[in-house]
C-alpha cells in the first residue's frame, strides 16, 4: 500500500448561514483555497472524492454531477461517499485508498453541507425547519415516528446508560468540556462563535434530554472543506511539509440493536481506532497523540470518545476534563479549533476541517493558537448522530 | 416583581423586530398563578406583548409556579425547563411545548437567546 | 424602485412545492403492524436457530440469516435507559401525540433479548418516575394506522 499525504487544504469560516452563497459556490470556494495552497489546478486533479451527507437539506438529489460541473473536473473518476454526519470519515477513507491502491495520484477532497436552507413557516424558524427536514435520517420505521430529536437518542443510547454503567460523566465534567470548546472557539477566526462562557451558564441552559442540557449541544451550519492528497512521489515534489494519514478506518456498528453489552458504548469508535492505530503503529495513545479532534454532537459524547480511543479506562473520561489533560495546554489537548459546539457543525464536513486543522497544527501554522508538538501525530474522530457511524484518522508530519 | 420584570421586557421586545415576529406567529394568553393565589396574566396580540395584574380573561395557557423563580427565567438565568422537571412549575392548561416557543420569546434580546 | 437597490444581495426564496407522499408497505413485517391495528397485540420476532428474540422485529435473523418466528408479547416490561425531554425540535408523531415533557426510554419488554425504543408518557411533568428498573407496560392509542408510533407505554401502578 502506498503512503498518502495531504499536500493542501482550504477551510472557510463557520456560518450559522451563508445567505451569500449556493452550496455550488461554497465548494468551489473550498476547492479553490485548497487547490491554491497545494500550488496546482483542477486540470491536475485524476480523481474527486465528494463528502455530500444530506440531499434533502441542498434540495438536491445526486448533487455531486453538479458539483463536478461546476468545479471543472470533467471526466475525472469520482465518487461520492456517505456515511451519515461521519461521511467524511468515510470518504477520507475512500480518498486514501484511491491513492494506496496505485489507482490515482492526486484526489481532490471536497466535503460540503448546506444545513440552513430549512425553513419552518408556521413556527418562523430555521432551527425548527432544520430538524423537521433531516427527521427521516432516524430510522423511518422503527425510531423516527417515536423520536423527539438527536441529542435525546445519544443521550438515551449512550450517556445515560454509560453514566449507569460506569459512574460518569458528571454534569458538571460535561458542562467543563463545553466551557473549554467555546474558550478554545474565541480564537479561532474561523468559528461560528466568539464567547466566553461558565459551568453555570451550561447547566441553567435548557433541559434537551437529561442530563444533556441546551449548551452541551452542537451548533448547526453551513460550511465546506477541500483537501488535495498526493501520494508519496507527488506529495514531495508539491510541498516540503507533507501530512500524511497514517491510518484511517470506519465501523458501522448500530446502536439501535440495544443490548446490556451495548448500550452505553461507541464500539464503533472502538473498532474503528483499533484498525487505525494498528495502521500507524501506536499502541499507546496518550503518549503518542498530541492533539484530537472528535465530535462533541453533545458534550458526553466527546468524553465518552475519550475512553473508546483508549486515552482512558471506561468511566474515566471525566477525570481527563478535571485533571486538565485534555485543556489547551495540556497533554493532549481536544476540538482546539472550539469543537462542534462553539466552532460549528454540519455532518459530512465538521471531521474533515478538524482534519485540515490537525493538518495545520502539524505543519507549526496555527499561529497563537499552535500546540506544542512532541510525537507530531494527530487524531480525528467522527460520530454520526445515532453514534452508528464512526470514523477515526490518524495525521502525522514526516518524522 | 415579577409584573415589573415582564413589564420592562415586553416594553423591549415591542420594539424589536426579531421579537416582534415571533410574537405575530404566537397569538395567545398566558396566565401566570403563584403559590399565594396571586396572578397575573401576558398576552401576545397583533405582534405585541402586554402585561396585567390579575387572572385576565380565559387563557390559552395556565402556569403554576413560584414568582421569584419564574423571574429568573424572564431575565434570562434559567431556562423552564429547570423549574418544570423539579416541580417548581407546571403546566395546567395548554401544551407544554407552548413553553418552548414562550421562553424563545422571552429570550430572543438576550445574549445566546433560546432555540 | 430605489437607484440604491442591491440587485446582487441574496434572493430568499419561498418553496414550499416539495412535500413527498407515500403509500408504503411493511413488506414482511406486516404482520407486526396488522396485530397492533386489528388486535391491539404487540409480537416479536424469534431465531430458534440463534435463540434470540429481536425486539422491534426482523423478518430475518442478522446473524444466520434464517427466517424468524412470531412470538406474541405481554406487552410489559422493564426500563433499561430513560431521559427526560424538555425539547423536541424533531418531534416525531409519537412526540407531538403524548407531548412535552416526553420520556424517551429503553424498555427490555418480556421475552426479548434486544431493547426497543419507545416513549413513556410520565404520570408527572417533573422528573423521576421513569428511571432505569421502572416496570412498564405498552398502551394502544385510539387511531392506529400500522405505526410504530400506534402504542406507547406508561408506569406500572
Amino acid at each position: 500500500m502506498r503512503r498518502v499525504a495531504i499536500v493542501g487544504t482550504g477551510t472557510l469560516p463557520w456560518k450559522s448561514r451563508y445567505a451569500e452563497q449556493t452550496w455550488r459556490d461554497l465548494g468551489l470556494e473550498a476547492s479553490k483555497k485548497a487547490l491554491a495552497q497545494a500550488g496546482i489546478t483542477a486540470k491536475d486533479v485524476d480523481h474527486v472524492t465528494h463528502s455530500i451527507y444530506c440531499e434533502t437539506m441542498l434540495r438536491q438529489q445526486i448533487p455531486e454531477p453538479l458539483m463536478q460541473d461546476y468545479l471543472g473536473t470533467q471526466g475525472t473518476s469520482s465518487g461520492r461517499v456517505t456515511g451519515g454526519a461521519a461521511g467524511d470519515m468515510y470518504a477520507l477513507q475512500a480518498a486514501v485508498a484511491q491513492i494506496a491502491s496505485g489507482m490515482s495520484d492526486v484526489v481532490l477532497f471536497l466535503a460540503l453541507q448546506k444545513g440552513q436552507d430549512f425553513y419552518k413557516f408556521d413556527t418562523r424558524s430555521r432551527g425548527d425547519g432544520i430538524l423537521h427536514g433531516f427527521s427521516i435520517s432516524m430510522d423511518t420505521t422503527w425510531l423516527q415516528p417515536i423520536m423527539p430529536g438527536v441529542p435525546p437518542y445519544l443521550t438515551a443510547f449512550l450517556l445515560q446508560p454509560h453514566i449507569e454503567k460506569f459512574g460518569g460523566p458528571t454534569m458538571e465534567q460535561m458542562a467543563k468540556v463545553s466551557v473549554k470548546n467555546y474558550e478554545n472557539a474565541f480564537d479561532n477566526p474561523e468559528a461560528q462563535l466568539h464567547r466566553k462562557i461558565t459551568v453555570d451558564d451550561v447547566l441553567g441552559s435548557r433541559i434537551i434530554s437529561w442530563p444533556t442540557t441546551a449548551m452541551m449541544c452542537c451548533l448547526y451550519s453551513d460550511q465546506a472543506c477541500a483537501m488535495v492528497l498526493a501520494s508519496e512521489d507527488k506529495a514531495k515534489e508539491l510541498t516540503d511539509k507533507p501530512i500524511w494519514v497514517s491510518g484511517v478506518s470506519t465501523s458501522s456498528y448500530s446502536t439501535a440493536r440495544a443490548t446490556a453489552d451495548s448500550i452505553g458504548r461507541m464500539h464503533g469508535t472502538r473498532l474503528a481506532a483499533q484498525r487505525a492505530y494498528k495502521m500507524a503503529g501506536i499502541t499507546n495513545p496518550i503518549e503518542e497523540l498530541d492533539m484530537i479532534q472528535v465530535h462533541d454532537l453533545i458534550a458526553g459524547t466527546e468524553i465518552l470518545a475519550y475512553e473508546e480511543l483508549g486515552l482512558c479506562e471506561l468511566g474515566q473520561g471525566g477525570r481527563l476534563v478535571d485533571e486538565g489533560v485534555v485543556m489547551r495546554g495540556g497533554k493532549v489537548p481536544s476540538n482546539l479549533d472550539g469543537g462542534r459546539i462553539a466552532c460549528g457543525h454540519v455532518g459530512g464536513v465538521s471531521a474533515a476541517y478538524a482534519t485540515a486543522k490537525i493538518v495545520e497544527q502539524l505543519r507549526e501554522e496555527a499561529g497563537p493558537r499552535q500546540t506544542r508538538l512532541r510525537s507530531g501525530r494527530g487524531l480525528v474522530q467522527a460520530i454520526d448522530g445515532h453514534g452508528s457511524m464512526n470514523g477515526v484518522a490518524i495525521l502525522q508530519r514526516e518524522a | 416583581m415579577l409584573n415589573e420584570t415582564l413589564s420592562a421586557l415586553a416594553l423591549q421586545l415591542n420594539e424589536n423586530r426579531g421579537a416582534r415576529s415571533l410574537m405575530e406567529a404566537f397569538p395567545k394568553t398566558i396566565r401566570v398563578e403563584a403559590d399565594d393565589g396571586s396572578s397575573l396574566n401576558i398576552s401576545f396580540a397583533s405582534g405585541r406583548m402586554a402585561v396585567a395584574q390579575g387572572p385576565g380573561g380565559e387563557p390559552d395557557i395556565i402556569v403554576q409556579t413560584q414568582p421569584l423563580e419564574f423571574a429568573r427565567v424572564v431575565r434570562g438565568e434559567l431556562d423552564y425547563s429547570h423549574l418544570m422537571a423539579h416541580g417548581t412549575l407546571r403546566v395546567t392548561k395548554g401544551k407544554v411545548s407552548d413553553m418552548v416557543l414562550l421562553n424563545r420569546i422571552l429570550w430572543i434580546t438576550k445574549r445566546g437567546g433560546a432555540t | 424602485m430605489s437607484d440604491n437597490k442591491d440587485m446582487n444581495a441574496p434572493l430568499e426564496v419561498p418553496y414550499t412545492d416539495w412535500k413527498p407522499e407515500y403509500l408504503y408497505s411493511q413488506g414482511e413485517v406486516s404482520r407486526f403492524f396488522r396485530e397492533i391495528v386489528d388486535n391491539k397485540q404487540l409480537y416479536a420476532s424469534r431465531c430458534m436457530k440463534c435463540n434470540l428474540t429481536w425486539m422491534p422485529p426482523r423478518a430475518h435473523c442478522p446473524e444466520c440469516h434464517e427466517k424468524t418466528e412470531w412470538v406474541p408479547l405481554s406487552g410489559e416490561g422493564t426500563v433499561r435507559s430513560a431521559t427526560y425531554c424538555y425539547f423536541a425540535g424533531m418531534a416525531g408523531d409519537l412526540v407531538q401525540h403524548l407531548g412535552l415533557p416526553y420520556v424517551l426510554a429503553l424498555i427490555q419488554l418480556d421475552g426479548c433479548d434486544t431493547y426497543l425504543c419507545h416513549g413513556v408518557k410520565p404520570p408527572d411533568q417533573a422528573m423521576g418516575d421513569i428511571v432505569t428498573g421502572t416496570r412498564v407496560k405498552a398502551v394502544y392509542r385510539e387511531e392506529r394506522r400500522g405505526s410504530i408510533a400506534d402504542f406507547y407505554f406508561v408506569r406500572q401502578s
